[in-house]
């Protein structure tokens, strides 16, 4: 299974690129949205892509936006990993494409249950 | 401990509700206790780093994240899950950052919305100082982690 992660804190990557190894799977990261796009051309479908809301350059809003208007990439399950947890946002990413909302601060146990849900993983 | 979701909102935080912020987001990323402490416990005894971001939107203030930098490169070792003597100062400062972003989502959620965050910032030295003109603190947390001083503050816009 490949995860691709994006967020501008290293430390998110690295919290995140751990337990979905530990879940067994090998992951990409990139550091904004722009990034993002790039790694997709390059390296394309992910299993799962976990965005981060507020970033610099291209924000997580965007990049969902940005994905589903990519014919090859319209399935690909995209999960919001943000602070932003008022319902307007919640909303806002779902009706522009996100398949879910998780929640920063987070578990691996909240983590799981969303990749359960989304039918990545069990 | 989960603090977002649909919760009651309230006019304001105070202290009790700060810490609990606090405690969930330690307790969620970084698997430590937050216990309450003196304020003469800190934070500037040798150095100190804030961490600060921006709410803007249904209420309006700042959110402060004040720590030693022996917390800070204890925090971003176990973000980073390398030894502390490890870490490399980036790292501190981008820890720092998204603790303090977590901190002010989290508190955010508990306020009138809709609201944003601003990136956060984040400082370090031994003697800055940093002031939020036109700006009171409404709630504030001292609090020792690990055997080291936090402080958290939240500022708003004075009446």
């Amino acid at each position: 299974m490949r995860a691709l992660v994006v967020d501008d804190s290293r430390a998110i990557r690295a919290v995140l690129k751990r337990m979905l190894g530990e879940l067994g799977f090998q992951t990409a990261e990139a550091g904004d949205g722009r990034q993002a796009l790039d790694v997709l051309e390059e390296a394309g479908q992910f299993d799962i892509v976990l965005v981060d809301w507020n970033m610099p350059e291209m924000n997580g809003l965007e990049l969902v936006k940005a994905v589903r208007t990519l014919s090859s990439f319209d399935a690909m399950p995209m999960l919001m990993v943000t602070t932003e947890s008022e319902m307007e946002r919640v909303i806002e990413a779902l009706t522009a494409g996100a398949s879910d909302y998780l929640m920063k601060p987070f578990t691996k146990d909240a983590l799981l249950s969303k990749l359960e849900i989304l039918g990545v993983v069990g | 401990m989960g603090l977002t979701g649909d919760l009651e909102r309230v006019q304001c935080l105070d202290s009790t509700q700060l810490l609990d912020v606090c405690t969930s987001v330690w307790n969620d990323m970084l698997s430590l206790i937050v216990e309450p402490a003196p304020p003469s416990f800190g934070p500037a005894r040798n150095g100190s780093l804030i961490g600060c971001v921006q709410i803007l939107g249904g209420w309006e203030g700042v959110l402060t994240l004040q720590t030693s930098p022996r917390f800070a490169r204890l925090a971003a070792a176990v973000m980073f899950d390398i030894e502390p003597a490890a870490v490399a100062p980036d790292e501190i400062m981008d820890t720092l950052g998204e603790l303090t972003n977590m901190l002010g989502g989290t508190a955010k959620a508990l306020l009138p919305g809709p609201s944003m965050l601003s990136l956060p910032t984040v400082a370090e030295g031994d003697s800055y100082s940093m002031t939020f003109p036109g700006a009171e603190i409404v709630a504030r947390v001292d609090a020792s982690c690990a055997g080291e001083p936090l402080v958290v503050a939240l500022l708003t816009r004075r009446s």
